[in-house]
């Protein structure tokens, strides 16, 4: 749970260690079908990397995304041995709607037509911050601009989607007389309906699709039977049965005592936007309608089935990339002297990111353990990133397996994406990692004093290194923050603006060392590669985790009346041995997954 | 090519990026207004919408518009701020003697009380962005405040008879990275609700397409449809079929809701009522004399140093939507609550690198933080520029004979940069709002603060003065 600490409380937190449990190897993971590491550029807002690869063709049911099961082991935690949760009042779900990431996927796996353009996508509303989560839901809706970029959205996609119309509608080849179109559009829209809305349509609903079809034939408007049909589906991405997490649509709500119970198809949403940050594929449709998402065992072999999905990736992407605020990395400008800086290397930076990411959850060799992830020195490179991590042998654009030198690197906190995007133009900001990793990793929430005014750095010496200008914040009033916050950004000195390694800064060399109280204990490094394992082994970080993806899953903050899931969670995590598979598992088993509380006003019905 | 001031060019087609090649596309918005009007049938249509503007009684003295402003990192008193008393008979300090010309158009406000920030010296001048001009509860001191219902330019707004647009909402290169963080009220301080920022359109040409053609005319650079095409015809009837029929979803799904949800969603319906209604009228046909949308040239929006050039044609909308009855209040956000993604080397004596603080190039956190870089004050330079991009808004809006009928609030959220003050907001107000306000002064220190203001506005349009006391001083 974030909470504000004072430095003398932090001393106070205690430390529990456990061994290290060594590398990830050459990562392991198998690209599936749906990406391709190293042959595709990032999406804006650092979201989707690795491009979408839609592909395959099942009229009006199928799920046209890239898909497809990646040889994993788990050892699945047995949940007898768990704590019961049956105490927790969840708390209200937010409202939101899909995300910018959410959006795009949701495309390409309904419709096949691959991503929204740039500028379209841009021009829709920027996602916000949910419910003081910390992670983001759609962009608000306010004005007539909004709505507007809405329907051109809508109307580009439904205009590519006019490509695959002979895919998308359940009659070939297409008929040419009105009656037989109008009869194969009657066929498709309860079909398409229930993938787009994620939720079987009434029959009014239905009839309201057909009869929007229909208009769309009268000469008032002319369309086309082609066209008519992707006009609806214009009118239908602009819904919000397609653009909010409703899947409850017009169905009365399950009501148990003073909770909410999901159906069956809230569950799914839930299960496939949480794993893969997209709708649900067609079995997962097809355990709703066989109502086989209805307990927990159920819900929780969903929830191992979507973790080895290459879909996967696309989630485990969108969390880490939101955890850590690492998103537009593609658009950061370095200074110019930083000749090795381009938008190539940022983008492969994002990439390996994606990969490295997929790689410890993922694969023959994955073991999805936090330590893992905070210490591997395995990850993935093109050439121009490999030159920048010191690393020969690597040619050419794709993503290639690599070891870092353990002396220089450990886990994603030492990665490029990680430093590039914690650094200004043209030099490390230690500030900003060691804040980031004390929220985000630890959550260490620092109360900057109320009646603080923020002095100025001084201005660089030439000489002065940027631990030596950067600790006149050592100094009142600026210490009872930075005394935390300087010792873990330090650690990482030792890797300039874009993510290089570095032993000297103005011809000294690079002091990253530090102490640092945590869990009792005084922990102290000489640079990030040192740090990095001790974190990893704390109490704190692993807690940490657990709320950092329970309020990823939830999109809300944590609140008290849920604590029994959350120690249930917990527990699951430990007895894994810290295999966040297995916390992710665990909260999918949760009471606080599966119920909510009424929103205040809700219509329940 | 530098620019210095309100002689910055609007015509240059040149890319003046010193940095990489931008991947954003060019954006045309050359577009041929009267071929649009035209070619949507749209003559005398309009004229309702522009008559219930005009004509509207007021209960206050403004028959004009409002425009509201928000630029960031304060400005170096010392060359800014004038002294306290009337304007006409001092000479204004360095930053601010591009408005020597209008001074007496002008109400300085140097010194405004922030309640939110508890005292006049408390920090924290990032987090006041988002609720500037709400001035109401906090919502918590570490995160970006939000308000917790109407700002002032949707108080003023919807106490007016409803135009095409309830509000003009523009901005320059506000989303660029690296923003100052992902929170909406990091980047959003117009607000229709608690929960409900305005997204500004950053792109003149969009802004241009949203005014004044009314319809989406496709892909920009395409030739204009011709009049009275009955292709468009088609078009209108379609897109109204589709927006019917995401009203009625929206009208069964709201009634589902309660609470903060069920507003948020009754405020997306209401977005999509009046892009209807928009699409429907053809947009709010420009008539009458004086309404001439300008015609922009090729900008490339990712472009840093297209700024001052987007700046300007976002301004000379601002003033066009208002004078052709389009709206009465247009807001326009000149940076984030940080600024890091603006690039000030477009103006004349700043350098293309600065410290490094955040970006590579001189940006406006850079000179807040950093004013003085390689013996030279920055910061004042950069000051007077915004100062100069005032005037020229200032003068625009005299000349078009708006500035008497009508204001500007010119906003700011932090006192100075170097010291990220928000306790002392320095404002400037421009123009009388019909006779309402006493120009050509400037306001000593500690007597207003920022909701005195904000309510005095309302008062002057005719709104509820919801933002708390009037005090005396500001009205004539």
């Amino acid at each position: 749970m974030l909470r504000p600490v004072s430095v003398l409380g932090l001393l106070a937190v205690a430390l529990v260690g456990l061994g290290c449990s060594g590398a990830i190897g050459d990562g392991g993971s198998a690209p599936g079908p749906g990406k391709t590491p190293g042959t595709n550029g990032p999406g804006s807002n650092g979201s989707n990397p690795g491009g979408s690869n839609p592909g395959g063709s099942n009229p009006g049911g199928s799920n046209p995304g890239g898909s497809g099961t990646v040889p994993t082991t788990m050892n699945p935690v047995n949940p007898q041995g768990l704590p019961s949760d049956d105490a927790t009042v969840p708390g209200v779900a937010p409202l939101r709607k899909l995300t910018r990431v959410e959006y795009q996927n949701t495309i390409r796996d309904l419709l096949g037509v691959g991503e929204v353009p740039a500028a379209r996508l841009a021009a829709i509303s920027a996602d916000q911050d949910s419910a003081g989560s910390g992670f983001t839901r759609g962009g608000s809706v306010t004005a007539a601009p909004d709505a507007r970029a809405l329907l051109q959205a809508a109307e580009d996609v439904a205009t590519a989607a006019l490509s695959r119309m002979g895919s998308l509608l359940p009659c070939s080849p297409l008929p040419t007389a009105a009656p037989a179109q109008d009869a194969c559009a009657d066929q498709f829209f309860p079909a398409f309906g229930k993938r787009a809305y994620r939720r079987p349509l009434t029959d009014g609903e239905v009839n309201d699709l057909k009869a929007l079809y229909r208009a769309q034939r009268t000469p008032d408007v002319g369309a086309d039977f082609p066209k008519a049909v992707a006009n609806v589906i214009a009118a239908m991405l602009q819904s919000p049965y397609f653009l909010y997490h409703w899947e409850l649509g017009p169905a009365a709500a399950i009501k148990e005592g003073n909770l909410v119970k999901f159906n069956q198809y809230e569950i799914a949403s839930k299960l496939s936007y949480l794993f893969w940050a997209t709708m649900p594929d067609d079995k997962l449709f097809e355990a709703a309608d066989k109502n086989q998402l209805g307990n927990r065992d159920q819900i929780a072999e969903q929830a191992r089935r979507l973790l080895t999905d290459v879909k996967a990736r696309d989630g485990l992407e969108d969390f880490h990339t939101q955890w850590l605020n690492m998103a537009g990395l593609n658009e950061r400008q370095k200074d110019p002297s930083i000749t090795e800086w381009t938008a190539e290397l940022a983008v492969a930076m994002q990439r390996e990111t994606r990969e490295f990411v997929a790689s410890v959850f993922q694969g023959a060799k994955a073991d999805g353990k936090l330590e893992t992830l905070l210490t591997s020195t395995s990850s993935f490179a093109d050439e121009k990133l490999a030159k920048i991590y010191g690393i020969a042998n690597v040619t050419g654009p794709d993503l290639k397996p690599i070891t870092f030198k353990a002396e220089e690197r450990a886990g994603l906190f030492t990665q490029g994406t990680y430093l590039a995007t914690k650094a200004d133009g043209g030099e490390s900001h230690p500030i900003m990692r060691g804040d980031t990793l004390l929220g985000h990793l630890l959550c260490i929430k620092l109360e900057i004093p109320a009646d603080l005014d923020v002095p100025p750095l001084p201005d660089p010496k030439p000489g002065q290194t940027t631990r030596e200008r950067v600790s006149v914040h050592s100094m009142n009033p600026c210490a009872s923050c930075h005394k935390l916050i300087d010792p873990v950004g330090f650690a990482f000195e030792t890797y300039d603006a874009i993510g290089k390694w570095r032993t000297t800064q103005e011809g000294k060399p690079v002091d990253a060392s530090g102490v640092f109280p945590l869990g009792g204990n005084m922990l102290n490094w000489k640079n990030a590669v040192e740090m990095m394992p001790q974190l990893a082994k704390s109490q704190e970080a692993r807690d940490c985790m657990v709320t950092q993806w329970w309020r990823y899953a939830q999109r809300r903050q944590d609140v008290a009346t849920e604590d029994a899931s959350l120690k249930m969670v917990r527990e699951a995590f430990k007895q894994s041995n810290w295999d966040m598979r297995e916390l992710l598992v665990a909260f999918t088993r949760s009471k606080a997954f599966s119920y909510r509380q009424p929103s205040p006003g809700e219509v329940l019905q | 090519m530098k620019s210095n001031g309100a002689n910055t060019s609007n015509t240059t087609e040149t890319t003046m990026s010193n940095k990489k090649p931008t991947t954003k596309p060019l954006t045309n918005w050359s577009l041929a207004r009267r071929d649009l009007l035209k070619g949507l049938g749209i003559g005398l249509g309009g004229l309702p919408l522009l008559k219930a503007g005009q004509a509207r009684a007021q209960t206050g003295k403004a028959a004009g518009g409002l425009i509201v402003v928000l630029t960031s990192e304060g400005y170096r008193q010392g060359d800014w701020a004038p002294k306290t008393g009337p304007l006409a008979a001092q000479t204004l300090p360095f930053a601010c003697t591009p408005l020597e010309a209008v001074k007496n158009d002008l109400i300085f406000l140097p010194d405004l009380g922030n309640p939110l920030y508890g005292g006049p010296n408390v920090g924290g001048g990032h987090g006041s962005y988002g609720s500037i001009f709400w001035g109401g509860a906090p919502n918590g001191r570490v995160s970006y405040k939000q308000p917790q219902g109407k700002t002032l330019d949707q108080q003023v707004a919807t106490s007016l008879p409803k135009l095409s647009h309830t509000t003009l909402a523009q901005a320059v290169q506000l989303d660029l990275t690296p923003k100052a963080s992902p929170e909406a009220g990091s980047s959003r301080c117009f607000w229709a609700g608690k929960g409900q920022p305005i997204n500004p359109i950053a792109d003149p040409y969009a802004v241009y397409n949203d005014v004044f053609a009314g319809i989406m005319v496709g892909t920009p650079g395409t030739p204009n449809m011709g009049a009275e095409d009955p292709e468009i015809k088609k078009l209108m009837n379609k897109r109204k079929s589709l927006l019917d029929y995401v009203g009625k979803n929206l009208e069964a799904f709201k009634s589902r809701l309660g609470g903060e949800d069920k507003i948020a969603v009754e405020a997306h319906h209401t977005s999509v009522r009046d892009l209807e209604k928009q699409l429907q009228s053809g947009g709010s046909a420009p008539v009458g004399a004086g309404c001439a949308p300008v015609k922009g040239t090729m900008l490339n929006m990712g472009d840093r140093l297209q700024y001052p050039n987007i700046l300007k044609a976002q301004m000379n909308l601002a003033i066009q939507g208002i004078k052709c009855g389009v709206t009465r209040v247009a807001t326009l956000q000149l940076s984030d609550s940080s600024g890091n993604n603006i690039n000030f080397a477009f103006v004349e004596g700043v350098p293309n690198n600065g410290t490094g603080y955040k970006s590579n190039y001189r940006n406006y956190h850079d000179v807040g933080h950093n004013p003085v870089f390689q013996g030279v004050d920055h910061k004042r330079i950069v000051d007077r520029w915004m100062m100069s991009q005032f005037a020229y808004m200032v003068q625009e809006m005299k000349t078009a004979g708006m500035l008497d009928t009508g204001m500007i609030l010119w906003g700011n959220h932090m006192q100075d940069g170097s010291n990220h003050v928000a306790g002392k907001i320095p404002w400037i107000l421009a123009g009388s709002a019909g006779g309402y306000f006493k120009t050509g002064q400037c306001m000593p220190a500690g007597g207003f603060s920022i909701n005195n203001v904000m309510s005095d506005i309302c008062l002057a349009y005719g709104a509820m003065p919801a933002f708390g006391e009037v005090k005396p001083g500001l009205k004539a």
